[in-house]
């Protein structure tokens, strides 16, 4: 039996919009799922400058030029406040830009985050000032003044870098440690002086300056320490040593409930990796605030080290490392290389991916952390660069 | 006491003329002038070497070495707070003395001229230190002979510029150069 022609026609055009109807469906369900189960995309990171300042020469606070919020200023200076150094210059700086003190070093600066000694080559009597340029206390010695980061431990090392002395507020000795060859490179953090000698061994002294932990890299056809650091929670050392190979060489203290003033801590070797370079002077090397990280300078740029899977990535920047920071409140390693009067700027995570990458002509360079984002001091003038999630 | 310390001096002599050729070490420097003397008074310690002075002129080893490290004056960066000015660092090979060679007072410098000197201790040398130093100050420092002078000689027994050191190491030179002594009582 033949359908009717009419019947037949509408038959197919039913068939024709169907599609058209489930697409159209399909269509609507996925907006509304996307409305009713949002996912969350990866953040887009941003580097945002934030002020710039020229830094003055005399002494005396000064205010930047671009004010920021009253919200965004510091409550307590000494939380927010950093200081720096540009070749002869140097002072501190608030986060919002607001520099506290800035002058010149006479002959060298000891600096640390609550005051600084402005020596002199021959000088035997310093002056402790603080953030503000106000004198502290005053003491004697005949090396150079030397200060832990935070300001709160002051040392003495001889003139022939045979030794070193703690110092009280009073100019007191509260201890005092020679070494058998001369000192080549010191790290403090806390309680812990990491210090590096000449003949490849690296001593780790506690707060009474009582050695605690002692080794020696091996392997290089002649020993010798071009630099070492001991992370800020004391639960890494690392040192670069050697001379024929170079070797980088990172310990873990053995049991990390072991609290940091224990009396003689254990530390086992974790990675040693050899190195492309051949350093016969001091190297830059130093962990990041988190101690997850690890920087030092190498041949075809710094590189990271990642202690909790022994892995090395080196960042390609040419020139000798500058200086080392780490915005994006830690997540991000910020790190500048400087080669005959031009420098190199990355900003990258441990994992790698650039973020921010450039080059620009640089006669002096530093690099320092604050409020969590990225001080660069550059020819005179100081930079806050953030990085931001957006 | 005072006999043994006699011996004490005897042995370190001995053991110095031993371990060292019998000529004894050229100086690094032709143009010489005694600056500082060892064994002088340093106000905490006594001088555990000989500076010499110049002027600008090449300065050579006084024994076959290599340069395992430096530090330049102008560098940004030391961990440690350093105020010599510029030196490297040569422990000799296949013996147990070391010297430290102090490179000082090149302000006038610029930085290029400074790195260019490094490089030619490395490289031009054949691995041994031979660089060319602008108004320098040298520091000759044997490492063990110093130890011995400091576990067994009073300082009144070192004499000021013309010490064991001077004597037996290096060749006979006369320094004009009047030492300035400064008294000091031991208790």
């Amino acid at each position: 039996m033949r359908p009717a022609e009419g019947t037949s026609t509408v038959a197919a055009s039913v068939r024709k919009k169907r599609p058209a109807r489930v697409l159209f469906a399909a269509l609507l369900f996925i907006v509304f799922y996307f409305i009713l189960f949002p996912y969350p995309l990866g953040r887009e990171f941003v580097v945002r400058p934030k002020w710039a300042i020229p830094v003055p020469t005399s002494a005396g606070p000064t205010r930047q030029i671009d004010k920021l919020p009253a919200a965004t200023a510091p409550n307590n200076p000494r939380d927010t406040t950093v200081p720096f150094q540009l070749g002869d210059l140097f002072g501190y700086v608030q986060g919002d830009g607001t520099v506290l003190y800035s002058g010149m070093a006479q002959y060298r600066i000891a600096l640390s985050a609550t005051g600084f000694v402005s020596y002199t080559r021959l000088g035997t009597d310093w002056i402790l000032q603080d953030m503000s340029g106000r004198p502290v206390t005053s003491f004697s010695g005949s090396g150079y003044p030397f200060l832990g980061p935070e300001g709160n431990r002051i040392f003495n090392v001889k003139s022939d870098l045979s030794g070193i002395i703690e110092l009280d507020r009073n100019g007191g000795a509260l201890w005092e440690r020679d070494f058998p060859t001369m000192m080549t490179a010191a790290s403090l953090q806390g309680d812990l002086l990491l210090v590096g000698l000449l003949n490849g061994s690296m001593l780790l002294l506690d707060r009474k300056g009582s050695p605690i932990f002692e080794y020696s890299p091996k392997g290089s056809r002649i020993p010798v320490i071009v630099g070492d650091a001991v992370a800020p929670d004391g639960s890494l050392l690392a040192a670069v040593s050697g001379i024929g190979p170079q070797y980088l060489t990172v310990l873990r203290r053995q049991n990390a409930m072991t609290p940091r003033n224990a009396t003689a801590p254990g530390f086992a070797v974790i990675a040693i990796l050899g190195l492309p370079s051949e350093y016969r002077r001091e190297v830059r090397i130093s962990f990041s605030p988190d101690s997850r990280c690890l920087v030092l300078e190498g041949a075809a740029g710094p590189g990271l080290f990642d202690p909790s899977r022994g892995v090395l990535r080196w960042v390609s920047l040419h020139g000798t490392l500058a200086g080392t920071a780490w915005p994006g409140n830690g997540r991000f390693a910020a790190l500048a290389c400087r080669d005959s009067g031009h420098a190199q700027l990355a900003i990258e995570p441990a994992s790698g991916v650039v973020v921010y990458r450039e080059e620009f002509p640089a006669r002096e360079l530093s690099l320092a952390t604050i409020e969590g984002q990225l001080l660069l001091g550059w020819d005179g003038q100081l930079l806050r660069i953030d990085v931001e999630a957006m | 006491m005072r006999t043994m310390q006699r011996l004490a001096v005897f042995a370190t002599c001995a053991f110095a003329t031993l371990g060292q050729p019998a000529c004894g070490l050229d100086w690094p420097v032709s143009s010489r002038i005694i600056t500082g003397t060892f064994g002088e008074d340093r106000g905490d310690h006594f001088h555990n070497g000989i500076d010499i002075g110049g002027g600008s002129q090449d300065v050579h080893p006084v024994l076959p070495g290599e340069l395992v490290f430096r530090f330049d004056d102008a560098s940004d960066y030391s961990s440690l707070p350093r105020g010599v000015g510029s030196f490297v660092v040569s422990p000799f090979l296949n013996r147990s003395t070391k010297t430290w060679y102090q490179m000082a007072s090149f302000d006038h410098f610029g930085t290029e001229a400074r790195f260019s000197f490094f490089a030619s201790c490395w490289q031009h040398t054949d691995n041994k230190l031979n660089a060319v130093v602008r108004n320098s100050t040298v520091l000759i420092d044997l490492f063990i002979i110093i130890r011995l002078n400091i576990a067994y000689f009073n300082p009144p027994l070192a004499p000021p510029g013309r010490g064991i050191i001077f004597n037996f190491l290096l060749s006979p030179y006369i320094d004009l150069v009047p030492p300035w002594i400064k008294c000091k009582i031991y208790t």
